[in-house]
């Protein structure tokens, strides 16, 4: 028995080191791949992941001066805080519920947009299109919203001079919570179209030309082309996009609403982020801000782990 | 059929047509304004067509000492740091788009994991303070190294070519090093071209990262400067003796307005030229071959 | 196959240069910035042997918004050097982020050796104090701050002390704001200015109704005001409140001497009602809870406003001739203190002071820093940085001083040189030849008797528990609601106290007054 035991654990061993030798083999074999990520492994060890013990900021009174081991433990003082609030709780529904919007119209239209400009023969008209459409992007909030402000203003904004043309009284938008969480979802769409469009336009560009062309030969039109085509050719674009953008959902716009957010309005469109920046403005409260940003950060991370995991499921890809 | 797709693109440009309008709408807004000498803004009104044109506003920011300097500094930060994100970008994301590479699992969880998880501005100051990179233009630059959003997209778009491109190659006796240079890299022009726009636009307004790492105002960039000249003009601090003069001057709205035509002018240009690179058919024929 | 290798050459090329430009331009600039660090590593002076000069005293100075101070080029800078010996070296941020970026330099240790910043009860100031950021200058004060200590008085920096130190010097500074009237349109409606509430109610109406710019067009406002309520202050005035409740950790004093917030003063729910009246009838502006402070200056601007808030100083300079542009026949009046039902007026209160200076606990020679700052406030400093250099900037004769505008324009000193915003005595001056100035410089004497919070460095420990509890922007949103909605303004102001100090008002009175008491 023991003779038996012990030329196994020979065999064990032979096999561990003969393990070790096809280890060192394959990433010999494979050089070049890993010499790629030498360098990248190397930024995010150094720069993303020594500085992550920022994150115990969230459980500790801390104060810019002090160590970070000196200040007191607070633990989850801040979380208690926050999840007792009534207003944070508005705030949290808030920002699911306008970030659900979002995604809703926000995500698809630049896609369709990349679509209707495929479309388009003239070179021209589309790269003019394209220009004129990306600009909004680089206006900031604060220029936008006093466009906003001034086009719906109550006291001869543009909307309001058409009305009366036409008879009707004067409305005020930018006061009605009914419209608010529109306002907010329409003009971020407007605003970042052009831009995240350029995505799927570079997605439908490298789509293999020859499937385009068996699919003439089979006699599909335009549409057909599309459905069958474009739309399958750049499938994985739009999964991995939409992934990622799942995990931005407890971000609901922080200068848009900032800019935005009036009194009468604020119960529908007060955010968490604003609502961290107003509670603490001033105070320098980093504790606070951090233990926020790690609930946004968790919820975030499970969502596309957790979206990864079922698209595994469901389609048998899994995303990354 | 004919007449189906006539309509279509009929509709199809009237809709994209009135979207660029309204998107087209606040700049010419804002470049209305900026040349609007004072009397006609007051007035109010949709400011189309001026009747006069005053060049005032953009002759002030032009004096400003630190424009030009803080241009420069723009412009080192946006190239620099550009190709610097580019670079390892696709070493990461063409490295992490073969899936079967042992230790792909771990590696690819450990990028992920930073994206939600990260360590706040004051350990990324530390940190950078440490390196001796206070104050010099790297620390903008590495800090901001690789966007892991971007990357997994760029990687997207790796794994989205067709496998036989690079067997075909590797068959005719292509080695590693080749095959991602002279066969991968050509063909993703547009998705390099994609994220390369996104990070120099994102380096382009960055505001405050450079405000943290940079002490001397000399290396400031445009952003910054701009926002100075601007809170300069505008009306908010009201104490007595707090009101500078430029407050007390008359061209506060248009001086406003441009300093968003010349923060924003420049990559706007940018992407034109980057528009030849969306066109269809960079795959032709080559996996035939 | 050549045509890309010839481009890969090209960017290789490119990025090369680029890169050794960076690196040089990087090696230089660090050569540079290793003289001169922020903080400690200063170059120290050293008793040397009478005949042998010693080495300037480096210290640097932070404040918020000094991007164009160029410590190399200034004169007045360069000036102070020669003066002192000193070498000045210059700090700063943009408004928006000084916060963050003062609160950096502490995290890394590097203080500036003279902050100016917003001081006790805001920021971690107090916590810095307490941890030793700071030296508590109250008996180097005492010793090297003559001049100073003749323009700030005992109150304002005992009010300023954490725990019996003093940690910051405050600079004085007066709110100087004032209401102005549209006098051409009383003119042409034939009314004089009001004197109390229901004139000017009756003024508002027929402003916002009867066409007083007589251009046909009903597009004038009675009354307008900011979000915030602060550009109204005067109607709360006159029904005794001091500052309207736009928020409510605005400290004063009640009847008993004791601390409580500004939301109880007697007064404030009738000064309400008022409001909501003009509200619902359409005599304020029905947008005002929108109106963000920009876009209330630009409506004044068009020249559509009748009664609007502006500063004593600036009205005639600035705002008149700004509305004149648009509307020539402006003409503005001062609006005294319109009165109440009890025929009385309280002015808006006031800190009295705005930011403080702090001098690093690393900082070598904090008296020669002292020196610095209390020059500021003597005859000859308070002189250098109003007006500048004589000779230069400006000429004397017999006493009286004529400026030369073009140099100070080349010194970017138009309104003073920008030390001003560390200490500067209040004295109200404004150059110009308009008939309404003297007058205008006599009612702003009044600025000087205040009144003043008796607490403004002070804030209850638990305040961002409250506020979390609360939601930030409560009593904001609150008011306005109540005064845009249409129920009884009464009961509802009474429901809105009751749940503000149920939800942590009452805790917070308590706290400021134990604070308070603590302080004395």
């Amino acid at each position: 028995m023991a003779q038996i035991i012990k030329g196994n654990d020979k065999i064990h061993k032979k096999a561990s080191l003969k393990n070790m030798n096809n280890l060192l083999g394959y990433i010999w074999k494979k050089k070049f791949m890993y010499s790629l990520l030498v360098l990248p492994l190397l930024y995010y060890i150094i720069f993303e992941y020594i500085p992550i013990y920022g994150i115990l900021i969230a459980f500790q009174d801390y104060v810019p001066g002090r160590s970070f081991i000196g200040s007191e433990w607070i633990w989850f003082k801040n979380f208690q805080l926050v999840f007792s609030s009534k207003p944070f709780i508005e705030a949290l529904r808030n920002t699911i519920l306008i970030s659900f919007y979002k995604i809703i119209f926000g995500f698809p239209f630049p896609i369709i947009i990349a679509f209707l400009l495929n479309e388009v023969r003239s070179s021209t008209f589309k790269r003019s299109i394209q220009t004129a459409i990306y600009f909004p992007n680089f206006v900031s909030w604060v220029i936008v919203g006093a466009i906003i402000v001034s086009i719906f203003s109550v006291n001869d904004g543009l909307l309001n001079q058409i009305l009366k043309q036409m008879g009707i009284a004067p409305v005020n938008i930018m006061v009605n919570p009914k419209y608010f969480r529109t306002l907010l979802v329409v003009s971020s769409m407007w605003k970042e179209a052009g831009m995240q469009s350029i995505i799927y336009l570079a997605a439908i560009a490298v789509v293999d030309v020859q499937v385009y062309e068996a699919a003439i030969i089979d006699g599909a039109n335009r549409w057909q082309q599309t459905r069958y085509v474009t739309l399958p050719g750049i499938a994985s674009t739009i999964a991995i996009l939409f992934i990622l953008r799942l995990g931005s959902i407890l971000s609901a716009g922080m200068e848009q609403t900032l800019v935005l957010l009036n009194p009468m309005v604020a119960s529908v469109g007060e955010n968490i982020d604003t609502y961290v920046y107003k509670v603490g403005l001033g105070q320098g409260d980093y504790s606070f801000s951090t233990a926020v940003g790690l609930f946004k950060s968790l919820v975030g991370y499970i969502l596309i782990i957790g979206s990864n995991w079922f698209s595994k499921k469901v389609s048998g890809e899994s995303v990354f | 059929m004919r007449k189906k797709t006539g309509l279509f693109n009929q509709i199809n440009y009237i809709l994209l047509f009135l979207f660029g309008l309204s998107a087209l709408y606040p700049f010419i807004y804002i470049l209305t304004i900026s040349l609007l000498p004072l009397d006609e803004y007051l007035r109010g009104g949709p400011f189309l067509f001026p009747k006069n044109i005053s060049f005032e506003a953009y002759a002030h920011i032009l004096r400003n000492g630190n424009i030009f300097m803080s241009f420069k500094s723009s412009l080192i930060i946006t190239v620099l740091g550009t190709f610097t994100n580019l670079f390892l970008t696709i070493l990461c994301a063409y490295a992490m788009s073969k899936t079967k590479l042992k230790g792909y699992k771990i590696f690819i969880n450990l990028i992920i994991f930073t994206m939600y998880f990260k360590g706040g501005l004051i350990p990324s100051y530390m940190l950078i303070r440490s390196l001796k990179l206070i104050d010099s233009y790297w620390a903008i630059i590495l800090s901001g190294g690789i966007s892991t959003y971007y990357m997994l997209v760029m990687r997207s778009f790796f794994i989205n070519i067709p496998e036989s491109l690079e067997e075909a190659a590797i068959i005719d006796g292509a080695t590693e090093p080749y095959v991602l240079f002279k066969i991968i890299l050509p063909i993703s022009l547009p998705v390099i071209a994609t994220v390369g726009l996104f990070y120099a636009v994102g380096h382009w307004n960055s505001y405050f990262t450079p405000l943290i790492y940079l002490n001397s105002r000399k290396k400031w960039p445009l952003q910054v400067i701009l926002r100075e000249i601007l809170f300069e003009s505008t009306e908010s601090m009201r104490t007595a003796g707090e009101t500078t003069e430029l407050q007390k001057s008359a061209i506060g709205p248009q001086l406003k307005m441009a300093t968003v035509i010349i923060s924003v002018l420049p990559i706007t240009m940018i992407y034109p030229f980057l528009q030849k690179h969306f066109v269809k058919g960079v795959l032709i024929g080559a996996v035939k071959a | 196959m050549i045509r890309n290798s010839k481009k890969m050459v090209a960017v290789v090329l490119l990025t090369c240069m680029v890169l050794s430009y960076v690196f040089t331009g990087c090696i230089k600039t660090n050569e540079v910035e290793t003289q001169s660090t922020t903080g400690s590593s200063n170059t120290q002076t050293t008793q040397v042997k009478q005949g042998e000069t010693e080495k300037p005293y480096e210290f640097s100075i932070f404040r918020s918004t000094w991007t164009d101070l160029n410590e190399d080029t200034d004169l007045i800078i360069k000036e102070l050097n020669k003066k002192f010996n000193i070498k000045i070296k210059i700090l700063t941020a943009p408004y928006e982020t000084w916060v963050e970026k003062y609160n950096i330099y502490v995290t890394s240790g590097d203080v500036p050796d003279l902050s100016v910043t917003t001081g006790p009860g805001t920021m971690n100031f107090n916590a810095w104090a307490k941890q030793g950021i700071y030296i508590d200058i109250n008996d180097l004060y005492k010793k090297h701050c003559p001049n100073i200590q003749k323009y700030i008085s005992d109150d304002i920096i005992e009010a300023h002390k954490i725990n019996g130190g003093l940690y910051g010097i405050p600079k004085p500074s007066l709110s100087d704001t004032t209401v102005a009237i549209r006098a051409d349109w009383l003119k042409n409606l034939n009314l004089s200015i009001p004197k109390n509430l229901d004139d000017l109610y009756a003024v508002l109406k027929v402003f916002k109704e009867n066409d007083p710019d007589g251009n046909k067009q009903d597009d004038t406002y009675g009354l307008c005001s900011e979000d915030t309520l602060n550009t109204i202050d005067f109607i709360f005035g006159a029904f005794g409140v001091h500052c309207p409740p736009n928020v409510a950790t605005n400290w004063i004093t009640d009847e008993n001497g004791k601390l409580t917030s500004n939301l109880l003063e007697p007064g404030v729910k009738d000064a309400i009602k008022y409001v909501t009246k003009l509200y619902r009838d359409k005599i304020l502006d029905q947008e005002w809870m929108i109106t963000k402070s920009q876009a209330y200056v630009d409506k004044i601007h068009t020249g559509k406003v009748g009664i609007s808030k502006t500063g004593f100083l600036t009205m005639i300079a600035d705002t008149e001739s700004k509305i004149k542009a648009n509307d020539p026949d402006c003409e503005l009046s001062i609006m005294e203190n319109v009165v109440g039902p009890e025929g009385k007026y309280v002015r808006p209160m006031q800190k009295g002071f705005y930011m403080v200076s702090s001098i690093s606990s690393k900082s070598k020679q904090p008296e020669k820093i002292l020196e610095f700052l209390d020059y500021l406030m003597s005859d000859e400093g308070d002189t250098l940085i109003r007006y500048g250099i004589k000779g230069i900037t400006y000429t004397e004769e017999n006493g009286k001083i004529t400026v030369n505008k073009e140099e100070l324009k080349k010194y970017a000193m138009e309104s003073g040189h920008k030390f001003k915003q560390i200490l500067q005595r209040t004295a109200l001056v404004i150059p110009g030849d308009d008939t309404r100035i003297p007058q205008l410089l006599e009612m702003a004497q009044v600025l000087y008797e205040g009144p003043f919070y008796p607490a403004p460095t002070l804030q209850p420990q638990s305040l961002k528990d409250v506020t979390t509890k609360q939601g930030p922007d409560f009593v904001k949103n609150s008011v306005a609601a109540i005064i845009t909605g249409n129920g009884d303004v009464d009961s509802e102001w009474d429901i809105f106290i009751k749940q503000w100090r149920e939800t942590g008002g009452d805790q917070l009175i308590k706290e400021i007054n134990e604070l308070y008491d603590a302080n004395k």
